[in-house]
């Protein structure tokens, strides 16, 4: 069992809590930790847990279906719809990418080596496993020889 | 400034879920003293006997008006930083299913035998049976007609719509204990189980003890006439067969009510949980 996303209002923020409410989520669904498909919480929930009026958060709803993120139908709940593919930081892809590749340098892999771990790390989904590992030190003698 | 993700010890969290748990057996109890003194009270001698068939709705109403007034007022957090999990919660996920299955079948087998006592001894007086055989009228009582099932049937409405208003507050009570941590979200929904748990078994007692009375009356008053047809004897014994089987569901929704499972975290003397 895995932890839902979990959102944080404070009252005491000049921000209005329904904006809080309608930034978390959007950024929850334009990072994909919401996906497609997904139900909200029903607003009498989401309103009872965080102390606030329904209204509050029906209007944080509204406003996220007004952005084409969520859709609302009588009977099926407020559903994410979009966007259709999470938005990517590239400055924070570009910075992960050249990290790897400085470390992956040190252990004295050349640029076949290094591509084909990424390769094959994509495969496995970035799961760790002795596979991965294995892998990536039988592609560093080759490298070094 | 709202931060998002924040995993940190400073994550704002609800009120702790050992209190919440005992602030419900708290309501819980209470709604059962009231109901079972207004039950006592409402049995006091009555011309038409209605007071003692509706004992047990009234019994089974304050436990379930205790548990309502409990989930409605508790886990009401008063700081400014408030956290809510995304996850979704349905009532569904927390009844029991077996249990859950056991009194709505009886609930309709109990609506069905009160339309057919109602029908056939509309012929009377709505408290006795009276069956015409050629020119003789056999008369027998007391009969569950109209002066007793409307009655029954209005408790039996009134029962399930604050038995489902129990549950859905169970279901919608503001999240106790951390949301963003697995244990403390497993203790919340074990509190929130128990809650639906007691609220199916009150309406169960309503149900079962209900039944129990009318199908021995019935099954008792179903005398066999000498014009009887074909299926009026089939029907005498399985009301007979089917009274054993009410008060074993009046025992179990009795004991679930009054005795606390092992998920009931405000009965555990040491309980950590927060």
């Amino acid at each position: 069992m895995t932890v839902a996303p979990v959102l944080t209002v404070d009252t005491d923020d000049p921000t209005p809590p329904f904006e809080q409410v309608r930034r978390q989520i959007a950024t929850l669904i334009e990072g994909g930790r919401l996906s497609r498909g997904q139900r909200l919480p029903a607003l009498r929930q989401l309103a009872s847990d965080l102390g606030l009026a329904v209204g509050t958060v029906a209007r944080s709803y509204r406003e996220l279906e007004a952005a084409g993120l969520v859709a609302s139908r009588r009977g099926a709940g407020t559903r994410v719809v979009g966007p259709s593919s999470p938005r990517i930081d590239h400055d924070a892809l570009g910075d992960a990418a050249r990290d790897y590749v400085a470390r992956a340098r040190e252990l004295g892999a050349d640029d076949a080596a290094i591509t084909a771990a990424v390769q094959a790390a994509t495969v496995r989904g970035g799961a760790p496993g002795p596979d991965r590992r294995t892998a990536a030190l039988a592609a560093v003698p080759a490298a070094r020889s | 400034m709202t931060t998002l993700g924040d995993m940190g010890p400073s994550r704002p969290s609800g009120v702790p879920t050992v209190l919440v748990a005992r602030w419900l057996t708290t309501w819980r109890w209470a709604g059962l003293l009231v109901g079972v003194s207004a039950a006592v009270l409402v049995s006091a001698p009555d011309p038409l006997g209605r007071g003692v068939v509706l004992a047990p709705a009234v019994a089974a109403s304050g436990v379930l008006l205790g548990v309502l007034a409990g989930e409605l007022s508790a886990g009401r957090t008063r700081r400014s930083r408030r956290s809510a999990s995304l996850r979704v919660r349905r009532v569904r996920e927390h009844l029991p299913v077996v249990m859950t299955t056991c009194v709505a079948a009886s609930a309709l087998g109990l609506g069905a035998l009160l339309v057919w006592t109602t029908v056939v001894g509309a012929g009377g007086d709505g408290r006795s049976l009276v069956i015409e055989c050629g020119a003789t009228a056999l008369t027998s009582g007391p009969w569950p007609g109209l002066s007793s099932s409307a009655p029954l049937a209005a408790a039996l409405v009134g029962g399930l719509v604050l038995a489902a208003a129990g549950a859905r507050a169970a279901a919608l009570r503001p999240r106790a204990g951390d949301p963003a941590d697995l244990v403390s979200t497993a203790a919340d929904d074990a509190v929130r189980r128990r809650s639906t748990e007691a609220v199916v078994a009150a309406y169960g007692v309503l149900v079962a003890a209900s039944a129990c009375g009318v199908v021995i009356v019935t099954a008792i008053v179903m005398h066999q006439p000498p014009c009887a047809p074909v299926w009026w004897a089939p029907l005498r014994w399985g009301l007979v067969a089917a009274a054993p089987l009410m008060l074993a569901l009046l025992v179990w929704c009795a004991v679930a009510v009054l005795v606390p499972g092992p998920r009931d975290v405000a009965d555990r003397p040491f309980s950590t949980l927060t």
